[in-house]
């Protein structure tokens, strides 16, 4: 209880000292809404899967002579969102919505000497909200420098699909994760004018936190797994200001 | 600070179900600052950060206190605005990789293998008062 | 095909800004070095999990034991280097490519033990274990640049490395030896965040983090005179440089 006082008193007073310069800074905020559109690289840490799987396929292919491994390449992913942003004198708050997908599903296989096939295809979405506050560093009006950090609501979900498990001595045709969970992020971002109403902004977002471990909802409840959604993000927006 | 319990344990081996560690850093970076006017300034820099951190691990209920140290590498990136003429208002994003040896037992087998992963992405706001 | 593919990637690079070159453009060469924590990951491999009692590399492999003079094995530190040339356009779009050298110096090698008899009865027996990473990459990367009056110029950008690495790990016990070597290139994803200070109109300092994430495919170890170990080259992690960069015209 004491603990909880504590912070709360320390966040409050936090607060004040953030809102303290208001008084003798700006006017009034500015309200924008914004498109995102960017790049990331192997979402909810499908790349450590992916690495089990390649290493396991890599050792039947050694241990069995004959035997043929194609290695699953790791995807790079597109990422696009929407955000809204209110800027207050030094300080920005933004929420937005983003979505990753890789434009094509991971695919690999591995092959007994008798010529048995088990292909697997890997495939994984990332849907997330994040709310940011942050302080500006403005130079003109609406070009500023930004760094803030805030709680992402997560949804991820990953698919592993197999013809004939067995040659790895799994049992499972298809292993399906999908959560939603709290986790959070690092931002680091850049917004410049491009016309009287509309700015062209660059983001880097640093997202940390992983789901509690999660049932298999795909042909067992076993083995569960938690998503992993640690990963940075790289968004370019353009984004309209609205007169309020 | 943290404190966690373990809901279950992604190695079969490990005995861990809960853990509380406290850990204290001392960082040291260099790098540049770029001052924007009389607006604040931007920095970045590269540097080393030394840990002590302590704290307890249960395993179901046999507890042990831990005590070790760590030295990381990391980055320190950020922002301050003036405030007045001696006080700013600064956020930045440290990141520290660093993890300390092996020291406890958590597994069946004789040895100490548990060691503490300090490595991770930090971001601070606070005020700065320029005494000079 | 990998090759083709890397033709393509370099020769499209090289024509992609042809069109640019007659718009409002500044253009600079430079150069910079820097630190990187922890190049190359866990730097994991199958024999450390088979033999040698660690299922996450570098980072499990340490154990310690009652009369056994064991050091604790750090992730390598690194250190990296490089020189640059990036444009600009219209004051604010960004344009970069540069070659980097990159490779652990301090950190990586220590004793620790390992069960070498893995079935019962526990034969624990004291293990060297040495770690060294080197890498080279190309980053090209594009994005928004922020000039702050004539002062201060800040750019993000993210764009893709040609990345080229060479991993070697060593083992060595009374009961075992093993020694991996293994060189491979990927593509990883390159984030970055520069400053620059002006010291002159076409001369600035600048300092840079970049974030990089990718790996290769697992790899098999080159050397064939033990146990056959596989491993893959892990060119994710954070850079912090520093330099100085030369513009051709005033900025």
């Amino acid at each position: 209880m004491k603990k909880t006082l504590k912070i709360y008193a320390f966040t409050a007073a936090l607060l004040a000292g953030m809102l303290l310069p208001a008084s003798t800074a700006f006017a009034i905020g500015e309200f924008s809404l914004g498109f995102n559109a960017g790049i990331t690289y192997a979402p909810n840490n499908i790349d450590s899967i992916i690495t089990q799987y390649n290493g396991a396929m890599e050792i039947y292919k050694q241990t069995n002579a004959g035997a043929k491994a194609t290695q699953i390449d790791v995807p790079y992913a597109p990422v696009v969102g929407v955000n809204a942003r209110y800027q207050f004198n030094f300080f920005l708050f933004r929420l937005g919505c983003h979505y990753s997908r890789p434009l094509f599903s991971s695919k690999g296989s591995v092959t007994t000497p008798g010529g048995v096939k088990n292909s697997i295809k890997i495939s994984t979405y990332q849907n997330s909200i994040p709310a940011t506050i942050g302080i500006i560093m403005p130079l003109r009006k609406r070009t500023y420098f930004y760094i803030g950090g805030g709680g992402t609501l997560h949804q991820a979900y990953i698919k592993i699909k197999q013809d004939n498990p067995a040659v790895l001595g799994l049992t499972n045709n298809e292993d399906v994760y999908s959560g939603v969970f709290v986790a959070y992020h690092l931002m680091l971002g850049a917004e410049v004018p491009l016309t009287r109403k509309y700015t062209i902004t660059a983001e880097w977002i640093h997202q940390m936190g992983r789901s509690l471990p999660l049932d298999n909802s795909g042909d067992t409840a076993t083995p569960r797994k938690a998503i992993n959604v640690q990963g940075d993000i790289l968004l370019f927006g353009v984004n309209y200001y609205i007169h309020i | 600070m943290t404190d966690g319990r373990v809901l279950e344990n992604s190695d079969a081996a490990e005995t861990i179900t809960r853990y509380s560690i406290t850990y204290t850093g001392v960082p040291l970076f260099a790098g540049l600052n770029f001052p924007v006017q009389d607006i604040g300034e931007f920095y970045m820099g590269g540097g080393v950060e030394y840990f002590l951190a302590g704290g307890t691990i249960s395993m179901g209920a046999q507890q042990k206190d831990i005590s070790a140290m760590a030295l990381g590498y990391g980055f320190i990136a950020g922002v301050q605005l003036n405030v007045t003429s001696k006080t700013r208002l600064y956020m930045e994003w440290e990141y520290i990789d660093a993890r300390t040896g092996a020291i406890m037992q958590t597994t069946a087998a004789a040895w100490d293998n548990l060691y503490i992963d300090l490595t991770g992405h930090r971001i601070m706001v606070g005020f700065m008062y320029y005494v000079i | 095909m990998k090759k083709t593919r890397l033709t393509l990637i370099l020769v499209s690079l090289c024509v992609l800004p042809l069109p640019l070159l007659g718009a409002t453009a500044n253009y600079a060469v430079g150069f910079y070095a820097g630190i990187m924590p922890s190049p190359g990951g866990d730097l994991n491999s199958y024999v450390q999990i088979a033999k040698y009692n660690s299922s996450n590399g570098i980072d499990g492999i340490n154990k310690s034991l009652d009369g056994f003079s064991t050091s604790t094995i750090n992730r390598p530190f690194g250190v990296t280097g490089g020189v640059e040339f990036k444009a600009i356009f219209f004051d604010y779009y960004f344009a970069r490519v540069a070659g980097n050298y990159t490779r652990s110096v301090y950190g990586g090698k220590g004793k620790t033990v390992y069960d070498s008899d893995p079935g019962a009865p526990f034969v624990p027996e004291l293990l060297t274990a040495k770690y060294a990473i080197t890498a080279y990459d190309i980053p090209i990367t594009v994005g928004l640049c922020i000039p702050f009056w004539k002062d201060v110029k800040i750019s993000f950008s993210c764009g893709f490395a040609v990345a080229y690495g060479d991993y070697t790990n060593s083992f060595k016990s009374t009961s075992n030896t093993d020694k991996g070597s293994f060189s491979g290139w990927c593509y990883p994803l390159v984030l970055m965040l520069q400053g620059e200070y002006f010291l002159t109109e076409t001369v600035s300092l600048s300092s840079s983090l970049s974030y990089y994430r990718g790996s290769t495919e697992i790899l098999k170890d080159s050397k064939k005179s033990d146990t056959v170990d596989f491993a893959k080259i892990d060119f994710s992690g954070y850079r912090i440089n520093f330099g100085m960069a030369y513009y051709f015209y005033s900025i």
